[in-house]
């Protein structure tokens, strides 16, 4: 278990999201209340279709719900513009999705460097940062390789190591061992762990695999929408 | 937008390219062959213009001197001559006496005219004197019953193919003034003017015509050649104010057809430009919008982590400006490799040599107006590109 501070960086309120199907309303999330605390490693864990991913995305500022708020970091996500929420999402949150949807035309270490170019950090500084990062997910020796030339599991490396390029508050995975064997799956978890405990990263992770989600400090199971446990 | 937002875009427009070579360089090459066609054909088409004005004023000077409506000669034209040689703007000035006649060569006979000039004078405002001697030699200030033949007259006159009655210097021509007056000439030589505007006239000299015709000091036509002729209206304007004895009409005038004709083919040598542009704002906007459309899942995830839509605009709209700049670099290559060859090696026609005139300020535009394509071709999906959805753009809907 990681030391945590108390303070929820996460935290939903009554959260709901509807999609229509031409006129009919289908409820994604149904009144979702979930407190995430600073540097806990939570499993959010449910059947296929009860609402993680969409959680996972109105977390993320990737969709707005229909009503309910987001808190990160006490900040009330619903008041952000568009411009802002970019802003906010570049400097508090770690994506990792379920495709490594790593740029096929960059080298790992130009995707790592990317968001420190966003943030507008120096050339020295990102590159001496995106060494670090490679290093710390394995992969200082696959630094000018480009995604093609690399495993599935070591792309998704590259994408954790991009997503703790920003230094962010809260990193959030979705599935991020869908698409990996067993064995690589636990590796990748068990990265997240060590993040969790060296780094002191908050880790918000969506999966499925029972195995994989009792490696988190915490699960939140959701079922139709709702928090079940 | 901001220097990092900038920054970014541009970094992945570059590495964009620079990894997809083999699709990129065909869209290169494509928009280079399409900057050719926007700038070389122009650049033929003025080529054309050049030439045919050239031999317009290379017949007749920047401006002539008409006798009035009323008169069949301008009168004191020694004179005139001297007022128009003191006027430091023009170059040159000569008169001309034209006597319509029938010339005969080995029975052959054809309705047509002889130009009296004045050798000396003549080389400062025409190209008649210094033009290529196919045969002979040119006239002297006081030739008499000489004449000089240029080459397309002299075709005409050679008779039937295969007699081999050729025309060339020192055979003698029969020539039978309107005025009743028959005279025999000495051939002195056969010019090649590479101009249709002296296919009609034997040419004699000045004192030659005016003894035949029983008239001196008058001349048919007074022709100018200006220093300066960028604004030959204002010169036309001078030289009328200073009283010329004559209408004067300026080349554009003289020539109506050529410089309709001109006006034409630049017409149409930008008609093709603009289609050129067309043509290849077709293509950076297809490639533009292809590479987003292939991409949506890399511009959904570029968002997510918190690039702003400037970001996904740069790197497309980026992509249409390099696109248009290295089509430019290579197109303005091959554009000099075929116009440097063409004009070594002209296209050689009757009236003159046709070779591209390619001037720094068709270049000029021509990249601007290449780069202005560009932008507004790589603008619309650029703009869709940075406009996606980011959850949709993640599925890759």
């Amino acid at each position: 278990m990681s030391s945590t501070t108390g303070s929820p960086i996460l935290e939903t309120v009554n959260l709901r999201k509807s999609y229509f199907m031409g006129k009919v309303e289908v409820p994604a999330l149904r009144g979702v209340d979930i407190k995430v605390e600073e540097g806990e490693f939570v499993s959010l864990m449910g059947p296929s279709g009860s609402g993680k991913t969409t959680l996972l995305n109105m977390v993320g500022m990737l969709d707005v719900p229909t009503s309910g708020t987001v808190r990160i970091t006490g900040i009330d996500t619903s008041l952000l513009s568009d411009v802002e929420k970019s802003e906010f999402r570049l400097e508090k949150l770690g994506f990792i999705f379920q495709f490594f949807n790593l740029f096929m035309e960059l080298t790992a270490m130009e995707n790592v460097i990317l968001p420190m170019m966003l943030q507008g950090k120096g050339k020295e500084e990102y590159l001496r940062k995106g060494e670090e990062l490679l290093k710390v997910v394995g992969l200082g020796e696959r630094m000018s390789h480009y995604p093609s030339e690399l495993s599935g599991g070591q792309q998704q490396r590259v994408t954790i190591a991009r997503a703790l390029a920003n230094e962010p508050a809260l990193l959030l995975a979705d599935e991020p061992t869908a698409n990996l064997d067993s064995q690589t799956s636990i590796e990748i978890v068990d990265l997240f762990g060590r993040i969790n405990k060296k780094e002191g990263k908050t880790i918000f992770m969506v999966t499925h695999e029972e195995e994989l989600g009792r490696r988190a400090d915490r699960i939140i199971r959701l079922r139709d929408g709702l928090v079940v446990g | 937008m901001n220097r990092r937002e900038l920054r970014a875009g541009l970094f992945l427009a570059s590495r964009d390219i620079m990894r997809s070579k083999k699709i990129v360089g065909l869209v290169f090459l494509s928009l280079a062959f399409s900057y050719v066609n926007v700038v070389f054909l122009a650049s033929m088409m003025q080529g054309m213009t050049q030439t045919l004005v050239g031999v317009a004023i290379g017949a007749e000077g920047h401006m002539t001197i008409l006798p009035k409506e009323d008169q069949r000669f301008i009168e004191g034209v020694g004179n005139l001559r001297k007022k128009l040689d003191a006027i430091p703007g023009i170059e040159g000035a000569t008169s001309r006496i034209v006597a319509g006649a029938t010339v005969e060569y080995k029975g052959k006979s054809l309705g047509r005219a002889v130009m009296g000039v004045s050798p000396r004078r003549e080389g400062r405002v025409s190209v008649l004197p210094s033009s290529r001697m196919v045969d002979g030699e040119f006239l002297t200030q006081n030739d008499r019953e000489e004449v000089v033949i240029p080459l397309f007259l002299a075709d005409e006159l050679e008779g039937k193919v295969g007699d081999k009655e050729y025309i060339r210097a020192g055979k003698t021509i029969k020539v039978t003034y309107g005025n009743g007056v028959i005279k025999e000439y000495r051939v002195k030589g056969i010019v090649d003017p590479r101009s249709f505007a002296w296919s009609n006239y034997v040419i004699a000299t000045e004192d030659e015509v005016e003894e035949v015709l029983g008239v001196s000091d008058v001349a048919s036509t007074v022709n100018i050649r200006i220093r300066d002729p960028s604004d030959l209206r204002r010169s036309k304007l001078e030289l009328t104010m200073q009283n010329a004895r004559g209408d004067i009409e300026i080349w554009e005038e003289r020539f109506q057809s050529i410089k309709d004709f001109t006006t034409a083919m630049i017409l149409l040598g930008n008609l093709v430009s603009v289609v050129g542009l067309i043509v290849a704002a077709v293509i950076i906007a297809i490639i533009i919008y292809i590479n987003s459309e292939g991409k949506k899942r890399q511009i959904g995830i570029l968002k997510a982590i918190g690039a702003k839509n400037d970001v996904v605009l740069v790197m497309f709209f980026a992509e249409a400006i390099i696109f248009a700049i290295v089509g430019i670099a290579l197109g303005l290559a091959l554009t000099l490799i075929g116009a440097n060859y063409l004009i070594t090696h002209p296209i050689r026609l009757p009236f003159g040599d046709l070779k591209p005139y390619l001037t720094p300020r068709l270049i000029l535009i021509s990249c601007i107006a290449f780069i202005l394509m560009a932008m507004v071709a790589g603008s619309y999906p650029a703009w869709r590109a940075a406009r996606q959805n980011i959850i949709k753009a993640i599925w890759g809907e």
